[in-house]
C-alpha cells in the first residue's frame, strides 16, 4: 500500500463516501478506510434519501457531481415529490431506496473511482506535525501519512445503543464503536459533547397483513435526482400506512418508566424533530393516533421499517405495542427498535470549510457535528472532502453562503450557532428559500463546481447545453408578446392598457401555464419538459425574486465586510463578556457573520464594526472560493 | 469596559448636582470615596473623601444600584454632591484618578440599550420627554418612555410568529403527520385584523408626528394686512420686525407657542403681491412652499379693504378667512372672524377656533403610539406586505411566509431589533451627556 496520501477519509458511511469521492475527483489521492468494507454506503437508518430541505440537499450534491443522487436514482423504488400541491420553492424530491441496491451502487461506485484506494481499517488516533496533520494509527499499529484527514464516523464515537435496560457499547447495530479516535479527539483540546437519535424495529413483511392497509403509490412518473439520470430504471413498488391506536399508547404509558430514555441511562438530547413513539404520545397526549408509514426496504427483501415509531423500550414492550396496530396483529421482529448514544464535536469548533479551527489539516464531516440524516452528512461529506484536497494541496478553502445553497445554510448554522439536538435541514432554515430550490441547484451550484475542479466532464457537457436552452428559452418567451386585445381573443384575461405584455410577464399570473402559451406560439413545444417546468417557476417567482434578490445584495454587502483573521476580540473596548466570548470561540471572518451570532445586540455589531474599521483598514482576511 | 461618569444634572452653580458613574469599576469607585458600599438603592449621606490623600471633598447623599438593576444594566454609582464648581471639579478629577473617563453624549443610554434594559422606541421616547415643551407632547413621550410601542410591536410580532410558525409546520412537517392542520379562514382574518390596528395606529401616527413637530399655522395675506401684527399679537413679543411699510417680512420667521397644552409652530410669510424685485419674489415663493406644509393657513384682509380673496390661497381648503384692524371700522364682518391687535378684539374667538381646529386634528381617543416618520414608514411597509393576503387570497403558501417575514423583519427594525446602525448614530448624537 502507498505510504503517503494527500487525503484520508475515516468512516464509509454518507459523509465519508461524498467526502472520499470529492477529494478524490479534484484530484487528491485519496483513502478511504472503514472497519468493514461490506459496509460502505449502509443506510443505516430508514431506507428513504431525500424529503423537505433534504431533497435540496440532494440536489445539490448532484450539481457538484457528488454521488448522492446517482445513486439514489439507481436504487430508487418508490419516487415522490413531497409538497407537490405547493408552490415549487418547498417541493422535496424523495424515494424510497433498495438498500441493497444502494450499498452495491455505491460501492461498485467507489471501487472504480480515480484516485481513490479503498482500505478496511480502524483508526485509533491522529498525530500531528508542526501544528497540522500528519498520520493516522491503525488498530494494527500501522502508521499512515497523509496532509489532511477528514473524520466521518457517524454515531461511531462512544457509541452505545440502549434497548429498554439493556446497554450495548456499538456504532451500530452488530459494530464496534470508535473508543480510541474518540480519546484522541480530546487529546486535541476538542470538546465533545452527547446526543442521541433512535430506530425503529424492523418488521417481517411477510407476517403483515397488507390487505387490511391503504396503499401510498408513488408518482406516475418518477423524478430522478440527478440531472444526469434520464429515467427511472428500477421496478416501482408502492408504500403502505398503518397507525397507532390508543390501545398502544396504553401500552406505552404504562410501561414509560422502562424506556431507556426515562430510566436517566441516556443523557444525550434527541432530535425534537424525529421524536420517539414514546415521546409523542407524552408530548400529543391529546391525539390517540400517529400515522405509521410502512417502508419496504427492499424489492427481493421482506424486511419492512415502520416510520414514526422509534423507540427505546424494552423488546417486549415494543412488541406488544406494535401487535396494536392495524395490520401488524401477527407481525414478527427481525430487529428490535432501538436508542443509540454517541459523542459529537461541538460545530463552533469548525471553519466555514468544515476544517477545524484547533488543528489544520483536519475536517469533519456528518453526524460527529451533530446533524442528523443522510443528505446533511453527504452534503457535509462533499464540502470537506474539496476542502480536504484544497488543503492536501496549499489550495484555498471554497465555501458556500446562505445565499448560494442550502449545504451553505446548514454549515453556516453549525459552525455560528452550534447544535443542542442533531440537526436536520429544513426550507424554513433558508432564508432565501424562494430561490434556492431543488429545481434550479444546478443553476446554482455546478458553473462553480467547475470553476472549483470537482465537476467531471460528463455533467460539464450536460450542464452547458441544459444552460443553453434555459436561457435561450427565457429570452425566446421575453420577445414574444401579445396585445391586451390579442390576449383577450386567446382567453387570457389582462387589462386593457394598451400595454403588450411578453410571454415571460402572462407567466407570471398564476391561471397561466406554460402549456397555454405553446398553443399560442407552438414553438414554444420544442424545449424538454425540464426547461418548460422550470422556465415557468421563475417567472410565477419573478416579482418576489427580484426582491429576495435585493436581500441578497445586502447580505452579501455584510459578508464583504471582512474581520481579519488576526482580530483581537478581547482588546474592543465596550463589548459585554458574553458578547466577546462568543466572538473569541467562533471567531467570525466578517460582519455578516458576526451579525447571526446568537446574543449578539445591534449596539455590539456596530461597536465591532468600528473597531475593526479602524484598526485594520480594508486588508482582505482570508482568502477563499466563495460560492455566492 | 471602561467606567465613564458624567454630571447630570445642570450646569452653572446649584444647590445640588448629580455625577453618575457607570461600568465594571463602579463599586470600586465609590469605595474608594466612601470605603464601604451603602445598602443597595437606599440614599444614604456619606462623607467623600479624595481616594489618594484621603482629605474631605463633601458630605453628599450616595446611591448604590448594582447591576443587572440598573438603568445602563451595569453597576452605578450616584452622587449628589454640593453643587459647587470646585466640588464638581474635585469629583471629577478623583474619578479620572480612579481610571474613569467622561461618558460621551448619550453614552449611559447606548449601554442601555446594549445591555437590553431599553428598547429604541423606549429611547426616542426619553428623546422627545427631554425636548417635550407642552402637556400633550408630555404625554405622548411618557407612553413611549414606558414602552407603550415597544410593547404593541412585541405582540403584533408575537402573533405573526405564531402564524408563522403554523404555516413553516404545515410546509416542513405535514408529510409526518402530527401538525395542526392550516386553517386558511384563520389565517386570513388574524392579518386582517393585524392590519387595521396597523392602520389604525398609522391614522393616529400622523397626529403623532404633528403632536411632536407641533400644529403648523401659516399666516397668509397681502402685505401690510397685519400678518406679522397679528404674529407679536399671539407670541406676547416682539419676534418679527412690524413696520407699515408693504413688504416688510421677505423671509419666513417661525414662533413656537403652546396654546393650552397644544404646541403650536406659527409660521409669518412675506406678503403675496405682484413683484419685481428679486428678493421679494424670492420670499413669496418660500412663503407658498410654507402653505404647502402647514395644516392651517390664516388668510388675513384688513376689515377696510376689499376681502383680497382673488389670491388662490385663500379658497384652500385649510384657509381660515380672518379681517384684521377691526379697530378702524364698525363693520362687524358679516360673520367672518374680525380681530384687531391693538384692542385685542376678537382675539379669544379666533384662540378658541385654532384651539379647537388643533385638537380635532392632533388629539385622537387614545395617545398615538407612532410619533416619527421612521415609525410611520415602517409600519406602513409592513401594511403594504399584508396587503397581498386580502387582495390575493389564493396566495401560495410559500409566499405567505415570505410576506409575514417581511412584515416581522419591518416590525423588528421598528424596535431596533434588527438594522439600527443609521438610527442609533443620529439618535444618540441628540442626547445629552450624562442621559
Amino acid at each position: 500500500m502507498q505510504s503517503h496520501f494527500d487525503v484520508v477519509v475515516i468512516g464509509g458511511g454518507h459523509a465519508g463516501c461524498e467526502a472520499a469521492a470529492a477529494a478524490a475527483r479534484m484530484g487528491a489521492t485519496t483513502c478511504l478506510m472503514t472497519q468493514s468494507a461490506t459496509t460502505i454506503g449502509a443506510m443505516s437508518c430508514n431506507p428513504a434519501i431525500g424529503g423537505l430541505g433534504k431533497g435540496q440537499l440532494v440536489r445539490e450534491i448532484d450539481a457538484l457531481d457528488g454521488l448522492m443522487g446517482r445513486m439514489a436514482d439507481a436504487a430508487g423504488i418508490q419516487f415522490r415529490v413531497l409538497n407537490r400541491s405547493k408552490g415549487p420553492a418547498v417541493r422535496g424530491p424523495r424515494a424510497q431506496i433498495d438498500r441493497k441496491l444502494y450499498r452495491n451502487a455505491m460501492q461498485r461506485e467507489l471501487a472504480n473511482y480515480n484516485n481513490l484506494t479503498l482500505l478496511e481499517a480502524e483508526v485509533v488516533g491522529l498525530s500531528e506535525r508542526n501544528g497540522s496533520v500528519a498520520s493516522v494509527t491503525l488498530s494494527n499499529g500501522q502508521i499512515v501519512s497523509t496532509s489532511a484527514v477528514v473524520i466521518t464516523t457517524g454515531t461511531f464515537l462512544r457509541g452505545m445503543i440502549h434497548i429498554g435496560a439493556e446497554t450495548i457499547p456499538a456504532g451500530r447495530m452488530g459494530e464496534g464503536p470508535s473508543v480510541g479516535l474518540a480519546k484522541s479527539l480530546e487529546t486535541f483540546g476538542f470538546v465533545l459533547g452527547r446526543l442521541k437519535t433512535g430506530t425503529p424495529p424492523r418488521l417481517d413483511g411477510n407476517t403483515i397483513d397488507w390487505s387490511a392497509l391503504q396503499v401510498q403509490p408513488g408518482d406516475d412518473v418518477p423524478e430522478p435526482f440527478s440531472t444526469l439520470t434520464e429515467r427511472i430504471l428500477t421496478t416501482q413498488i408502492p408504500c403502505h400506512v398503518t397507525r397507532t391506536t390508543s390501545r398502544g399508547h396504553d401500552i406505552i404509558h404504562q410501561n414509560m418508566h422502562r424506556a431507556a430514555i426515562h430510566t436517566g441511562a441516556i443523557s444525550g438530547r434527541g432530535p425534537r424533530y424525529c421524536p420517539s413513539i414514546e415521546d409523542k404520545v407524552v408530548r400529543f397526549a391529546d391525539r390517540d393516533t400517529h400515522q405509521v408509514f410502512l417502508e419496504p426496504e427492499g424489492l427481493d427483501d421482506n424486511t419492512i421499517y415502520p416510520n414514526g415509531i422509534s423507540t427505546s423500550l424494552p423488546i417486549d414492550v415494543q412488541t406488544a405495542f406494535v401487535r396494536t396496530m392495524p395490520g401488524l396483529e401477527h407481525v414478527r421482529f427481525i430487529k428490535p427498535g432501538y436508542a443509540i448514544e454517541y459523542d459529537f464535536v461541538e460545530p463552533r469548533q469548525l471553519k466555514l470549510s468544515l476544517e477545524t479551527k484547533a488543528l489544520p489539516g483536519l475536517f469533519l464531516a456528518g453526524q460527529i457535528n451533530g446533524t442528523t440524516g443522510y443528505e446533511e452528512a453527504a452534503a457535509q461529506g462533499l464540502v470537506a472532502g474539496l476542502n480536504a484536497a484544497n488543503f492536501a494541496k496549499g489550495k484555498a478553502p471554497v465555501m458556500f453562503s446562505r445565499a448560494a445553497a442550502y449545504l451553505g445554510v446548514m454549515i453556516d448554522d453549525l459552525v455560528t450557532r452550534g447544535v443542542s439536538e442533531p440537526y436536520r435541514m429544513f426550507t424554513s432554515r433558508a432564508e432565501y428559500r424562494l430561490s434556492l430550490r431543488a429545481d434550479n441547484a444546478d443553476q446554482r451550484l455546478t458553473p462553480f463546481g467547475i470553476e472549483t475542479g470537482c465537476v467531471g466532464t460528463a455533467r460539464q457537457v450536460a450542464w452547458q447545453k441544459k444552460s443553453a436552452d434555459l436561457s435561450d428559452s427565457l429570452k425566446r418567451l421575453k420577445e414574444l408578446q401579445l396585445s391586451p386585445n390579442e390576449a383577450g381573443k386567446l382567453g387570457f384575461i389582462v387589462n386593457k392598457d394598451g400595454v403588450r405584455r411578453t410571454g415571460f410577464e402572462l407567466l407570471a399570473r398564476s391561471e397561466i401555464n406554460y402549456e397555454m402559451l405553446a398553443s399560442v406560439w407552438p414553438d414554444l413545444r420544442d424545449v424538454s419538459a425540464r426547461i418548460a417546468e422550470q422556465v415557468e417557476i421563475e417567472a410565477k417567482y419573478a416579482v418576489y425574486l427580484d426582491r429576495q434578490n435585493a436581500d441578497v445584495e445586502l447580505f452579501k454587502r455584510d459578508e464583504a465586510l471582512n474581520i481579519p483573521v488576526d482580530c483581537d476580540f478581547a482588546a474592543i473596548p465596550s463589548l459585554s463578556t458574553e458578547v466577546r466570548s462568543k466572538l473569541l470561540q467562533i471567531r467570525p471572518t466578517n460582519m455578516g457573520w458576526a451579525g447571526r451570532i446568537e446574543g449578539m445586540t445591534p449596539v455590539a455589531l456596530s461597536i465591532l464594526a468600528g473597531y475593526v474599521r479602524q484598526r485594520h483598514s480594508t486588508k482582505p482576511s482570508d482568502k477563499a472560493a466563495q460560492c455566492g | 469596559m471602561d467606567t465613564i461618569y458624567a454630571l447630570s444634572s445642570g450646569i452653572g452653580r446649584v444647590a445640588v448636582a448629580v455625577v453618575r458613574v457607570t461600568g465594571p469599576s463602579s463599586g470600586d469607585v465609590l469605595r474608594s470615596f466612601t470605603l464601604q458600599l451603602p445598602q443597595e438603592r437606599v440614599a444614604t449621606l456619606r462623607t467623600l473623601r479624595d481616594p489618594s490623600t484621603g482629605r474631605i471633598i463633601d458630605k453628599a447623599l450616595v446611591l448604590w444600584f448594582p447591576g443587572p438593576n440598573s438603568f445602563t444594566g451595569e453597576d452605578i454609582v450616584e452622587f449628589q454632591v454640593h453643587g459647587g464648581l470646585a466640588v464638581i471639579q474635585a469629583v471629577f478629577s478623583s474619578l479620572q484618578l480612579l481610571g474613569c473617563r467622561p461618558a460621551k453624549p448619550g453614552e449611559f443610554t447606548q449601554r442601555a440599550f446594549a445591555n437590553g434594559k431599553i428598547g429604541l422606541t423606549e429611547i426616542e421616547g426619553l428623546a422627545d420627554l427631554i425636548e417635550a415643551e407642552t402637556e400633550a407632547q408630555r404625554d405622548v413621550a411618557i407612553r413611549l418612555t414606558l414602552g407603550a410601542l415597544q410593547t404593541r410591536v412585541l405582540s403584533w410580532r408575537t402573533d405573526l410568529i405564531a402564524m408563522l410558525a403554523l404555516i413553516e409546520s404545515n410546509i416542513d412537517f405535514v408529510e409526518e403527520g402530527d401538525v395542526p392542520a392550516l386553517i386558511l379562514g384563520d389565517i386570513l382574518s388574524r392579518v386582517s385584523k393585524l392590519r387595521s390596528e396597523f392602520e389604525t395606529c398609522l391614522r393616529d401616527g400622523e397626529s403623532g408626528k404633528k403632536l411632536r413637530d407641533g400644529f403648523k399655522i401659516a399666516i397668509a395675506g397681502a402685505p401690510n394686512a397685519g400678518k406679522s401684527t397679528l404674529l407679536n399679537a399671539f407670541a406676547n413679543r416682539d419676534v418679527a420686525i412690524v413696520s407699515d411699510i408693504p413688504g416688510t417680512t421677505r423671509d419666513v420667521l417661525e414662533v413656537h407657542l403652546d396654546i393650552k397644552g397644544l404646541p403650536i409652530t406659527f409660521i409669518d410669510t412675506a406678503g403675496l403681491r405682484e413683484s419685481v424685485d428679486p428678493i421679494e419674489v424670492e420670499g413669496i415663493r418660500r412663503a407658498r412652499e410654507q402653505f404647502s406644509g402647514a395644516d392651517l393657513i390664516l388668510c388675513l384682509s384688513p376689515i377696510n379693504l376689499d376681502r383680497g380673496d382673488s389670491d388662490p390661497i385663500f379658497s384652500d381648503s385649510r384657509s381660515l378667512l380672518v379681517r384684521t384692524k377691526a379697530d378702524l371700522t364698525k363693520n362687524t364682518g358679516h360673520g367672518d372672524l374680525v380681530v384687531s391687535a391693538k384692542t385685542g378684539a376678537g382675539f379669544e374667538e379666533l384662540l378658541n377656533k385654532i384651539y379647537e381646529l388643533a385638537h380635532n386634528m392632533l388629539l385622537t381617543r387614545e395617545p398615538p403610539l407612532l410619533n416619527r416618520d421612521r415609525h410611520l414608514d415602517c409600519v406602513r411597509r409592513a401594511t403594504k406586505h399584508l396587503s397581498s393576503f386580502t387582495t390575493d387570497t389564493t396566495l401560495p403558501i410559500e409566499i405567505m411566509a415570505e410576506q409575514l417575514m417581511r412584515t416581522t423583519r419591518e416590525l423588528e427594525s421598528l424596535i431596533g431589533l434588527v438594522n439600527v446602525d443609521d438610527v442609533l448614530d443620529d439618535l444618540f448624537s441628540r442626547f445629552c451627556i450624562g442621559k
